[in-house]
C-alpha cells in the first residue's frame, strides 16, 4: 500500500528514470511480466464494462493465463515444504520420529487449506504474513501430534481467539478502499499490515477519511482484548490457564525457530511485495472456488 | 516480533510478576500502536470539531492531470467529499495577554490550545483525580519556602557568589512548582472560557459532538495504554472522567480549587525573581554584570523563563459578536 498524500507529482521523465519505476530488488522480472499481463485483464475489465468485468471474474480461473497463474503462485505465497515443517516440528517438540517424507498431496500447498480455515480465504490475496505463520505452525504441531490434517492442533485451539485477531488486525491494515474502489494508486513504497504501518491516516478535508484507522483501531482492540482475556484466565486461575501457557511456549519456541531459518525469512519477505489487486476483486462466494483452482486444494470445512 | 510480543503476554502472566512493573514494557508491539492510532484519532476529531479548514498545499493523489506544475497549487477535495468545516474560530477571538506571537493563535488551531491545556492539568495533578469525586491533588500550603529560595544573592557585605549542584537543583524544583501550578490553572481558565463562549456547545454538537472522542478515550484508559505514548497521555484525562460533560465539571471543579493559591503562587515567583535580580526592572547592562558576579544567576533566570513559557501561552477567549 501506497501513501501518497502531500506528495508532490515529479516533473515527467522518462518511465524508466521516474521514481518508483525502477524495479525493487526483490521483484524479479518474471513477476513484473505476470502483472502486466494481470493488469491488462484488469483493463481489459474496465474499458469493456460491468458485464465483461462478471464474466471475467467468473472465467477467471479459466481465462487466466495458467502461466501467470503459477507464477503468482510462485511468488505469492510462502514456499514452505512439509520436509522444513517436519524438521521444525522436530526441533520443537524434541522429536526425532516425525517423519520427514511427505504423504501424498501434504506438498507446499498444503498451508493453503489452512489459511482458509482461519475463516480469512481472503488473506489468500494479500500480503497477510500472520496467516502463512499460523498456518504454518499449525501444520507443524500436527506434524509433531502425528495428527490427521484437517483438524486444528490442540495447541492452536487455545490460542485461536487471539491468533484470528491478530490475523483479522493485519488484513483490515492492507485493505486500500482506493484500490478496491478502482482508483488510480501509484506504489512507490511498500507498506506492510502486520505493523498496521499500511494504515491509512485521515486527511482533515476529506470526509469518510479516516474509516480505515477507526477500522483498524476496531480491529486491533480485539486483539487487546484478547490478550487480556487470555492473561485474566490465568490470573484468575481458570482450567484454560495452564494450556494457554503452555500453547503460547510452544508458538513463541517455533517463531523463534523460524527467524533462525533462512528459508522462512525469505518467504516472508516475499508475501510483502504480493500486489493482491493487480487481480480484479472478487465476489464473496467465488473466493473458495477460485482458492481451490488456482491452488489445485480443495477448501476444506473444519470444526 | 511476533515472538517477543508472545513472551511479553507470557512475562504478564508469570505469577511472580510484580503489577507495579513498567506496563510498557509488558505491552505488544501491536498494543502500542494502538495507542498511537487513538491518540492520532482523538487529535484528528480535536481538529474537526475546533478547528478552521486546513489548507492544503498539494494536489489530491488521484489527480490524473498531466499537469504538473499544477501539483503545487492549493487545491480541494470535491464539493461531495469535504468535510463539512467547524465555525468555532468564527465564534471565538484569541487574544495573547502578553506580547509574543504563538503559532497555533495566529493560526487559529484552537485544537492544539486544547491539547496542550489538558496535558498542562493531566502534568500537575494526573488522572487519578478526575477519576474520583475527591479534592484532586493536596495543593502546597505555599510556594518557594526551601531555604534556598529564601536566600537570595546575599547582603551587599557578604554576597553568595557560588552555590552547590544540589542547591540550584532545589531552586530549580522550586520554580517549577510554581509554573506547574500556574500552567495548569491557566489551562482551566482557557477550557472554560472556551466551552462557554457562546455557540460553541452547538456548534461541536452540530459538527457531530464528543462522543468519537469519548469512546477512544474510554479505550485508552480501560485497555491501560495511556502510559505507552507519553505524547498522547494527557486524553485519557477525558477517559477517566466517561464524558465531556463530566470532564469539563471537574475542569471547573479543579479551578475553582486552585484559584485561592494563584495570587500567592504569582507573588512568590515575583518575589525569588527580585532576590536573584532576575525581574525584568533590571536593565539588560545590570543584569550582565550580575551574570558575571554570579554565574548561577544566569541559570535561575533560564529556569524562570522556561517556566513562564510552560505555564502558558494560552490565549484569552473573546466570543465574537453573531
Amino acid at each position: 500500500m501506497t501513501k501518497m498524500e502531500g506528495t508532490p507529482k515529479m516533473p515527467r521523465r522518462s518511465p524508466r528514470k521516474r521514481m518508483g519505476a525502477s524495479p525493487s530488488p526483490s521483484v524479479s522480472v518474471s513477476a513484473k511480466k505476470s502483472r502486466f499481463l494481470s493488469k491488462s485483464i484488469l483493463k481489459e475489465s474496465r474499458t469493456k464494462g460491468p458485464s465483461v468485468a462478471t464474466a471475467l471474474s467468473m472465467e477467471r480461473s479459466t481465462s487466466i493465463p495458467s502461466a501467470v497463474m503459477a507464477q503468482k503462485e510462485k511468488e505469492c505465497y510462502f514456499h514452505i515444504d512439509a520436509s522444513t515443517i517436519a524438521t521444525h516440528a522436530s526441533r520443537m517438540f524434541d522429536n526425532k520420529n516425525i517423519p520427514h517424507e511427505v504423504s501424498a498431496g501434504a506438498n507446499e500447498s498444503y498451508p493453503l487449506i489452512l489459511f482458509a480455515s482461519f475463516n480469512f480465504p481472503v488473506c489468500l490475496l494479500q500480503a497477510c504474513v500472520s496467516a502463512r505463520l499460523f498456518a504454518c505452525y499449525d501444520l507443524a504441531c500436527n506434524q509433531a501430534d502425528n495428527k490427521s490434517r484437517g483438524t486444528f492442533s490442540s495447541r492452536v485451539i487455545a490460542l485461536m481467539p487471539l491468533l484470528q485477531a491478530l490475523v483479522n488486525a493485519e488484513m483490515t491494515s492492507l485493505e486500500d478502499r482506493d484500490k478496491m474502489a478502482g482508483k488510480k494508486v501509484i506504489r512507490r513504497v511498500h507498506f506492510s499490515g502486520f505493523d498496521c504501518s499500511s494504515t491509512k491516516p485521515p486527511v482533515d478535508l476529506e470526509v469518510g477519511s479516516h474509516d480505515h484507522q477507526q477500522d483498524c483501531i476496531a480491529a486491533m482492540i480485539t486483539v487487546a482484548e484478547q490478550i487480556k482475556s487470555l492473561v485474566h484466565q490465568v490470573q484468575t486461575r481458570n482450567s484454560n490457564g495452564d494450556t494457554n501457557i503452555t500453547s503460547l511456549k510452544n508458538l513463541v519456541k517455533f517463531l523463534k525457530h523460524a527467524s533462525a531459518e533462512a528459508h522462512m525469512l525469505e518467504a516472508c519477505a516475499k508475501v510483502r511485495t504480493f500486489d493482491s489487486f493487480v487481480l480484479p476483486p472478487l465476489p464473496e462466494p467465488d473466493i473458495l472456488t477460485y482458492i481451490s483452482h488456482r491452488f489445485f486444494v480443495h477448501p476444506v470445512h473444519l470444526a | 516480533m511476533y515472538a517477543r510480543d508472545f513472551e511479553s503476554i507470557l512475562g504478564r502472566m508469570s505469577p511472580s510478576r510484580d503489577q507495579s512493573e513498567c506496563v510498557a514494557e509488558s505491552k505488544t508491539f501491536l498494543e502500542r500502536r494502538l495507542a498511537e492510532f487513538l491518540g492520532q484519532a482523538l487529535r484528528f476529531h480535536l481538529r474537526r470539531l475546533l478547528n478552521p479548514p486546513a489548507i492544503s498545499y498539494t494536489r489530491q493523489p488521484e489527480s490524473d492531470s498531466d499537469d504538473y506544475d499544477d501539483a503545487f497549487r492549493p487545491s480541494r477535495p470535491p464539493a461531495w467529499k469535504s468535510q463539512p468545516q467547524s465555525r468555532v474560530h468564527e465564534l471565538i477571538d484569541l487574544q495573547l495577554s502578553e506580547t509574543g506571537r504563538d503559532s497555533a493563535v495566529a493560526d487559529g488551531s484552537v485544537s492544539s490550545l486544547f491539547s496542550l491545556a489538558l496535558s498542562r492539568i493531566y502534568e500537575y495533578i494526573g488522572s487519578d483525580a478526575f477519576e474520583s469525586d475527591s479534592d484532586p491533588v493536596p495543593l502546597p500550603a505555599s510556594f518557594c519556602q526551601s531555604p534556598v529560595s529564601q536566600r537570595g544573592l546575599g547582603t551587599h557585605k557578604a554576597p553568595i557568589k557560588s552555590m552547590s549542584r544540589d542547591e540550584v537543583k532545589e531552586l530549580i524544583c522550586d520554580i517549577d512548582d510554581v509554573y506547574s501550578f500556574l500552567g495548569a490553572y491557566n489551562a482551566c481558565k482557557f477550557l472554560l472560557e472556551l466551552i462557554r463562549a457562546p455557540g460553541v456547545v452547538k456548534e461541536v454538537h452540530k459538527m457531530g459532538g464528543w462522543s468519537a472522542m469519548e469512546q477512544h478515550a474510554k479505550m485508552l484508559r480501560d485497555l491501560d495504554l495511556d502510559h505507552l505514548h507519553v505524547e498522547d497521555s494527557h486524553f485519557s484525562l477525558i477517559g477517566y472522567a466517561g464524558t465531556m460533560g463530566s470532564f469539563f465539571a471537574k475542569v471547573e471543579h479543579l479551578m475553582s480549587y486552585m484559584e485561592p493559591k494563584v495570587c500567592l503562587a504569582e507573588i512568590s515567583i515575583l518575589a525569588l525573581a527580585k532576590r536573584y535580580k532576575t525581574n525584568k526592572a533590571s536593565s539588560p547592562t545590570q543584569r550582565q554584570a550580575i551574570f558575571r558576579k554570579f554565574p548561577h544567576v544566569r541559570i535561575i533566570a533560564a529556569a524562570i523563563s522556561e517556566g513562564k513559557a510552560r505555564s502558558g501561552p494560552f490565549p484569552k477567549v473573546v466570543p465574537q459578536p453573531p
